[in-house]
């Protein structure tokens, strides 16, 4: 009797931990501010926030309900149930928990009506990325929220995904780096995945690898195949900002030799050396020689594959034979995603190449990072402009990371206030 | 009574209105017995016979009250009202069931916000005031005037940017009255008499700054008297020795801030030209109490008619004794009890014509129709599906509460409507129709038609009286409050606007949908937009910035800054083209879509909810004060499109004209002159000045051009009443009347000018596009480009036919009057929008 007892008195307790636990995880002014709450965008706001009270009504609900059973129910049987039941709280209180957690973290990193501007301009930057793809294809685009994270490289949760506690994902969270802030042409990679995930490209795009080069050896298919959703990424990047992506991803995976020449047989990314090459093969594909013929050449002089003897090397050289047809294949085939048409004949690459972006700047004048008319309808083209002299290396290089800030925040507070 | 009504046809599909006998006493004939005259305290003529309507304090007074008018101050008003109205919305649930407390509450509310509003502005007049005293103006050149405004710094970085708005219009006003002091110092006792030291002017001037914030809580809550404007037009006649009909035109008498403003120019006009101080002091006595004043006049007009309670308040008790009907029991005292009210708030050309006829009488006669009308309706067995029927039809768009269904609420709510929108349609009744039986009788049903078509669910509607091909209909917002502001119609449309659409449906001031897509979205308008339509109505003591408020729609919102200026004038033109339902459209006269700031009761709306579309708030000074804080420039101005103004400046025998180019505009110019395309650069610059800045002008002349002229201190012809007393014999000008003939010259002018000013723009862009170029790289809003006529030969002749028309001079002949030679006109580019 007094065993049952204590073990009520136990299970009781449980519960109430866990119900209160989730009544504070209900106060959302508790995980983020009311002034960070205003740096995003307002129906952004309410979908996460009925996605987030949708969590917290499951999670209590499943709670009253253990309680009423331990309160009407007796017996061994009950209390095992009911135990089983607390583990079930215990799990999804700690699901709910990580959702909210996560969307609050990055929505906590507007901490100031500057950062939050510029990470406004980064929201923007990435739903006109997609909306010039999605759009034509009669596709809605999804709302971003950016949040800026310490690490090297930038990552995305999709919109559309299930999360950790089960719900589907009703926006897309970007992770832009530090470092990159002023210079995030990495999200716009990480909308390629969104596009590519709501269009189906990706399962289409490593079919096409396999099956059209199979004029190479089977593992060079096998490989480029299984990369395929970075690539078609790493396309998107460069259609909407051309150098200017290829040279950040350069400087953003050159770590030490061994990274760079690593090969993981699960890993999407393809090896970082090809990478480089492949999205060097892009330019020269588009824009003929240029400044990333140079950027090649130091590459290529830090990261010797004549002086390395990873086991990736032999694959490597195999897969650089082929980089041209993929590159065919990425930006010059038809596919079915898009409605049958390549991705450079719906986002036209030269528009950001050097010769287009020269003559954007010679057509707008200076007013081109000044006007507001000019920033809200080239602010992608900005970012591969600034980008691509950012590249190039020369010149007043801290001077450009301003224009970049400036433009940005012009950019940012154009469209809301705190 | 039931005789006239066995013949109609009610526009209900499923009633037959069942024949009664009449009701004897509520019907008697509206005779002669009702007419009774009241000769008010303000229809007289103004007579002030020490002041020379041409002297140089005339002309001084007009320049200043020109100087004074700003456009965008009323703007800032109104922002400032939906400010202050936020400090209390969120606190207040239920602002009915506060009663007396309500206002005490928000007025508490609003102090606490105004606060340091009103410190810095007063501080500010006082620095003013305190580098002027003792100094003699007439030593001042106007260089150093200029220069001592422009290094004055202020440090209140806590404003918003409305608030910094505000400060930095006050301080233009301020600079003005400095600028005329220091003018007519200039000019000496001898021409203008004896004046008061700036400092004592400032002072007094610093003493309105207050009960104009009172005036802006006024609005925000819905007390702006409805006749200010009439009242505010007479204030300068008054001094100026003109005719002064206070009564003002009827449909001039709407609660707006223009008014508001027009007011307060005045009063700073008369402070600066004050010959002492007890005549200054007696001046801002007067308008701090103005509406006090304005109110017990209006209570005089409607024959001692005081409103009992606000007409939220009646229409909710209208609702609740609906609601409370015993079965069998008629609707018609409720109706009688609440249309007074109604009428007060809704017509106030029936109310003024009832203070004549009897009101109580055609009241009773209303309500005995309306009654007849709706009452099958009200017992609680009928309007319990009606009620299931309106949720069944508005739940996807409005979104209806749980506590809303199973109830009948709904249903009551319908009836008032349609009683509410009844007396609304009733329009063009003069004094003779309210005396004629019949002719009331067929307004009354047709209004009613209309009104019940609108507000019942369309299968209770006879087919071919349905406004709309949709299941849809109106219904009462916001949904959880006492106060109902707006109406919102239920169906959403999904439409794609192609480009043609764009550039033929107009907005305000006739602007094309296609500018204002462009400029406030950013968005390329020569490829087909996709769009939601949400559609709205303005309910009585509703405003715009009400819908944004409690709407939750993507980009329409209360978090959306400037979100109301998305909500679009919707006529039966724009309506049949964007939405193919002409019918949904509602027609109202071109002074009411002319700025965004005249919204009134009845008047429709469409907002468009486009995928990605994001309203541009660009983050640019507009203010031309300086302050400490060197960070980023606040603003609260959504990107302008395209504007216009002419200045005709009689007094100097100057005229200004700007060409307000839009920052999108002003971009795509730029772009093609730097292209070397000439050509294309060319047809933009026409379309711009002759395409659409010139529609702007033709279709606006009454607000777009402003008349500096010591005759016309309404200084733009719209604000010029109808009323013949304020012109001349008409015999004189060949049977045309004045304000017709005065409506011609100004027309004429505005034309001729037109064709000039385009010749000029053309041969400056030839010259100097590099200007234009760097005034569109600077990092403001937009670029205006100023044409400036000066000396120009014709205008006197053309000041003194105006004169005359005004009834201030006798007439010579007509016959040698030519309109002004013009030459070519001084050219100058400025980066923003700056009218004078």
């Amino acid at each position: 009797m007094y065993a049952t007892e204590s073990i009520d008195r136990s299970l009781t307790r449980q519960i109430n931990h866990w119900l209160m636990a989730t009544n504070r995880l209900a106060v959302l002014e508790n995980l983020a501010s009311e002034a960070a709450w205003q740096g995003i965008d307002h129906t952004m706001e309410q979908l996460l926030k009925a996605s987030f009270k949708q969590s917290i009504d499951e999670v209590t609900a499943f709670a009253q309900g253990l309680k009423q059973q331990l309160e009407t129910g007796n017996g061994p049987d009950n209390q095992r149930s009911v135990r089983r039941g607390v583990l079930q709280l215990r799990d999804k209180y700690l699901k709910a928990e990580e959702t909210i957690q996560f969307y609050t973290v990055a929505i906590n990193s507007r901490t100031t009506p500057r950062l939050a501007a510029l990470l406004r301009a980064c929201d923007i930057l990435c739903i006109k990325s997609m909306q010039e793809l999605l759009h034509p294809l009669g596709r809605k685009t999804p709302l971003v929220l950016t949040y800026v994270d310490k690490g090297v490289g930038a990552s995305i949760l999709k919109a559309g995904l299930r999360l950790w506690d089960g719900r589907i994902s009703p926006v897309a969270a970007i992770k832009v780096t530090q470092h990159n802030l002023y210079r995030p042409t990495a999200i716009i990679h990480e909308t390629g995945h969104q596009v590519a995930h709501i269009l189906g490209w990706n399962e289409e795009l490593a079919l096409a690898l396999q099956n059209k080069l199979s004029g190479y050896p089977p593992e060079v298919a096998q490989a480029f195949s299984s990369w395929a959703s970075e690539m078609a990424a790493d396309a998107f990047a460069f259609v909407h900002t051309g150098f200017a992506a290829v040279a950040a991803l350069s400087d953003v995976v050159s770590g030490s030799p061994a990274s760079v020449f690593a090969f993981h047989a699960n890993d999407p990314h393809p090896i970082s050396y090809l990478r480089v090459m492949l999205n060097v093969t892009m330019c020269r594909e588009f824009y003929g020689s240029g400044p990333w013929d140079a950027l090649l050449d130091a590459f290529k002089n830090d990261y010797d594959i004549e002086l390395v003897s990873f086991a990736s090397v032999p694959l490597i050289r195999k897969c650089m034979e082929a980089l041209p047809a993929v590159v065919h294949i990425l930006l010059g085939t038809g596919h079915r995603a898009f409605d049958g048409k390549s991705l450079s004949q719906l986002i036209n690459p030269n528009r950001s190449g050097p010769l287009e972006l020269s003559k954007l700047e010679y057509l707008a004048g200076p007013a081109l990072f000044t006007s507001h008319a000019w920033i809200w309808k080239e602010c992608l083209r900005l970012l591969a402009l600034n980008g691509y002299k950012i590249g190039v290396g020369t010149g007043d290089l801290p001077a450009l990371y301003k224009q970049q800030e400036d433009w940005m925040t012009k950019l940012g507070f154009s469209v809301e206030m705190n | 009574m039931n005789g006239v009504l066995s013949q109609y046809e009610t526009p209900f599909a499923d009633v037959f209105v069942r024949e009664q006998e009449e009701a004897p006493a509520e019907t008697g004939t509206q005779g002669n017995n009702y007419i009774f005259e009241i000769d008010s305290p303000f229809s007289r003529t103004y007579e002030t016979a020490d002041r020379d309507a041409a002297s140089p304090l005339s002309t001084g007074y007009v320049s200043l009250l020109s100087e004074l008018n700003d456009a965008e101050f009323t703007e800032t008003l109104y922002e400032l009202a939906n400010e202050v109205e936020d400090t209390w919305r969120s606190k207040v649930s239920n602002e009915l069931a506060m009663g007396s407390n309500y206002i005490p509450f928000v007025t508490r509310q609003a102090n606490e916000y105004f606060e340091p509003l009103l410190r810095e502005t007063t501080g500010m007049i006082d620095k003013v005031s305190e580098h002027f005293t003792g100094n003699n103006l007439a030593d001042h050149s106007m260089a150093e005037l200029e220069n001592y405004f422009d290094r004055l710094e202020f440090n209140h970085g806590t404003f918003s940017p409305v608030q910094e708005q505000f400060f930095g219009k006050i301080f233009n006003k301020v600079k003005s009255a400095v600028k005329t002091g220091i003018d007519l110092a200039k000019k000496g006792v001898a021409a203008v008499g004896k004046l008061l030291p700036v400092n004592v002017i400032l002072n007094k001037i610093k003493g309105l700054v207050k009960p104009l914030l009172e005036k802006v809580l006024k609005f925000a809550i819905g007390k702006l008297p409805q006749n200010l404007r009439p009242y505010a037009q007479t204030l300068s006649k008054k001094y100026l020795n003109l005719e002064a009909e206070a009564g003002g035109d009827v449909d001039q008498r709407e609660a707006d801030l223009e008014a508001v403003q027009m007011e307060f120019d005045h009063h700073i006009a008369q402070l600066v030209f004050s010959a002492n101080e007890s005549e200054t002091d007696h001046i801002v006595s007067e308008y701090e109490l103005s509406f006090e004043n304005i109110e017990r006049l209006t209570s005089y007009e409607t024959g001692g008619y005081v409103e009992k309670q606000s007409y939220p308040a009646a229409r909710e008790q209208f609702i609740g004794e609906l609601k409370a009907l015993q079965p069998g029991e008629s609707p018609a005292p409720a109706i009688e009890k609440f249309l007074p009210a109604a009428l007060i708030a809704l017509q106030p050309v029936i109310k003024m014509a009832l203070t004549i006829i009897g009101r109580q009488k055609v009241i009773n006669f209303l309500a005995g129709l309306l009654a007849k009308l709706v009452e099958k309706y009200v017992p609680a067995n009928v309007a319990k599906p009606l009620a299931a029927s309106i949720i069944d039809v508005g739940m996807s768009a409005i979104g209806f509460e749980t506590a809303e269904t199973g109830k009948t609420d709904l249903a009551y709510e319908a009836i008032a409507n349609t009683v509410e929108g009844t007396i609304q349609h009733m329009t063009g009744l003069d004094e003779a129709a309210l005396n004629d039986q019949e002719a009331l009788t067929m307004h009354l049903l047709e209004a009613f038609e209309q009104a019940a078509a609108d507000h019942f669910p369309p299968q209770y509607i006879r087919e071919e009286l349905r406004p709309t091909k949709q299941k849809a209909l109106w219904v009462s917002m916001p949904r959880g409050g006492a106060v109902k502001l707006y109406k919102k119609f239920t169906h959403v449309y999904e439409i794609t606007i192609d480009p043609k659409t764009a550039g033929t449906v107009k907005t305000y001031r006739n602007l094309p949908l296609s500018n204002f897509l462009k400029d406030k979205y950013g968005i390329d308008t020569s490829k087909p937009v996709k769009a939601k339509v949400h559609i709205y109505e303005i309910a009585s003591g509703g405003k715009l910035s009400a819908i944004s408020r409690f709407e939750n729609l993507p980009g329409l919102n209360a978090r959306q800054p400037k979100a109301w200026v998305q909500l679009l004038p919707l006529n039966s033109e724009a309506s049949a083209m964007l939405l193919k339902e002409p019918a949904l459209g509602r027609n109202v006269p071109a002074r009411k879509t002319a700025t965004r700031f005249r919204a009134t009761a009845g008047q429709r709306f469409y907002y468009l909810e486009i995928d990605g579309a994001r309203l541009r708030i660009p983050q640019v000074k507009r203010t031309s004060h300086r302050t400490v804080e060197n960070g980023q420039p606040v603003a609260g101005t959504e990107s302008r499109s395209a504007d216009v103004q002419v200045v005709l400046n009689f007094v100097k025998s100057e005229i200004r004209l700007n060409y307000y180019f839009s920052e999108e505009d002003a971009s795509g110019i730029v772009e093609n002159l730097n292209k070397g395309d000439f050509l294309t650069a060319g047809m933009h610059i026409r379309n711009a000045v002759k395409g659409v800045l010139g529609d702007i002008l033709r279709k606006n002349i009454g607000s777009k051009v402003k008349i500096v002229h010591e005759a016309v201190p309404e200084l733009y012809f719209e604000h010029i009443g109808d009323q013949q007393e304020q012109f001349a014999a008409l015999d004189v000008l060949g049977k045309m009347a004045g304000k017709d003939m005065m409506g011609k010259i100004v027309q004429a002018m505005t034309e001729k000018l037109s064709g000039k000013a385009y010749d000029a723009v053309v041969a400056f862009f030839k010259a100097r596009a590099a200007e234009f170029k760097t005034a569109q790289a600077a990092p403001q809003d937009g670029v205006t480009i100023k044409l400036v006529w000066t000396n120009v030969q014709g205008m006197s002749a053309i000041k003194t036919v105006i004169s005359a028309i005004r009834g201030n001079l006798s007439l010579g002949s007509l016959s040698d009057l030519s309109f002004p030679n013009l030459t070519a006109p001084e050219v100058s580019i400025v980066a923003d929008k700056k009218f004078d």
